[in-house]
C-alpha cells in the first residue's frame, strides 16, 4: 500500500506540470484564433492527465517486482506505450472535435504519437546509456585502484 | 614467526606491517587473516546460527521491514546494526548508500545502465541487479570519483 502512494505521490507530481503548461498553450492557442477556451476541452484534458497519473501509478508501482525490473530500459517504455497512447490519441482525438476522415486522422495520430514516443524514448535512453558508460568507466578506474591498494 | 605489538599514543589507525623474506603462502594467509578481523561483521542465518563474516564478502545490505540483511553471494544474514549505522561503519570500505534501503559494496558492481526514471541500475557480480534511485545517483558518482554530491 505504501509503494501505491508513494507511486501514486510521483506520478501526480509529475503530471501536475505538464497539465499546467497543457492548460496555458490551450489557453494561448484559443485567445491566438480570437475564441474561448472550451469546457469541454478542459474537462478532455483533465480527464487525459487523470489516466495519465493512474497509469503511471501503476507502472511506478511495478518497480518492487523483480521480474519487472528485470526488463530493459526500452521494453520498459515500450510495454508502456499502448497505454498511453490509447488515452493520448483519444484525448488528442476528442479535443480536435474530428469528424471528417476519422479513421485516416485516428492512424495518422498514432502513428504519429507511436514515432515521437519512440524517438523521445530512444533519445533518452541514448543519454543515459552516456551518463552511464562514464560511470562503468569511473567504476573500472576505481576498482583498478581498489586492487593496487589490496596489493 | 615472531610476533611484535607496539603501543603508541600517536598512532590515529592500527598499523600492521609484516617483514619478511619472502612473500610466500603463509604470509598471503597472515595478510587475509588479518584483514578480515579488521573487517568483520556479525550475523544471524536463516537457522538461528550467528557467524563472523569479513565485509569483503558482502555484496549489499538491504532494510527489510525495519530489519537489515546483509547478502552474500550464496547467504543471506540479519545483522543487527541500522542501515544509518552500516554505511556510516563501511564508508571505508567502498560501501554506498544507493537508496533509502540499500547500501551496495562497490566492489562487487560488475556494470552499470541506465534505467527509466533517471535512475540508474547496478550488475553485481552474483548476476543480481539493485536499483539506484534519482536522488543517490550523486552520492554513487561522488563515490566512483566522478563528481561531488549534492
Amino acid at each position: 500500500m505504501d509503494r501505491i502512494i508513494s507511486s501514486f505521490r510521483k506520478a501526480a507530481s509529475r503530471s501536475v506540470w505538464a497539465y499546467s503548461i497543457c492548460v496555458i498553450i490551450l489557453a494561448l492557442g484559443s485567445y491566438a484564433i480570437g475564441g474561448n477556451v472550451a469546457p469541454k476541452n478542459i474537462f478532455i484534458l483533465t480527464w487525459m492527465y487523470l489516466c495519465f497519473i493512474v497509469i503511471n501509478t501503476v507502472i511506478l508501482s511495478l518497480d518492487g517486482i523483480k521480474s519487472w525490473e528485470r526488463l530493459p530500459y526500452l521494453v520498459k517504455r515500450i510495454v508502456a506505450m499502448p497505454f498511453l497512447m490509447g488515452v493520448a490519441v483519444l484525448g488528442i482525438m476528442n479535443l480536435g472535435e474530428i469528424k471528417s476522415n476519422y479513421k485516416t486522422n485516428l492512424a495518422i495520430t498514432v502513428v504519429a504519437f507511436g514515432v515521437v514516443y519512440i524517438i523521445a524514448s530512444t533519445i533518452g535512453y541514448v543519454f543515459e546509456k552516456k551518463q552511464t558508460d562514464k560511470m562503468n568507466d569511473a567504476l573500472m578506474a576505481f576498482q583498478k585502484e581498489i586492487a593496487k591498494e589490496d596489493e | 614467526m615472531k610476533l611484535f605489538v607496539k603501543e603508541k599514543c600517536d598512532v590515529k589507525e592500527t598499523e600492521v606491517e609484516i617483514r619478511c623474506r619472502i612473500r610466500d603462502r603463509e604470509v598471503d594467509n597472515l595478510i587475509t587473516g588479518i584483514r578480515n578481523a579488521a573487517n568483520t561483521i556479525l550475523g544471524e542465518k536463516e537457522n538461528g546460527d550467528i557467524c563472523q563474516v569479513p565485509v569483503v564478502r558482502i555484496l549489499y545490505f538491504e532494510a527489510v521491514e525495519g530489519r537489515v540483511f546483509a547478502y552474500l553471494d550464496d547467504e543471506v544474514l540479519k545483522i543487527k546494526n541500522t542501515l544509518y549505522e552500516v554505511e556510516e561503519s563501511y564508508a571505508n570500505n567502498h560501501f554506498v548508500r544507493i537508496s533509502k534501503s540499500a547500501v551496495v559494496n562497490l566492489r562487487t558492481v560488475t556494470n552499470i545502465r541506465p534505467e527509466v526514471g533517471r535512475r540508474v541500475r547496478l550488475e553485481l557480480r552474483n548476476r543480481e541487479f539493485l536499483i539506484v534511485s534519482k536522488n543517490y545517483v550523486g552520492c554513487l558518482k561522488k563515490a566512483l570519483g566522478m563528481k561531488e554530491a549534492r
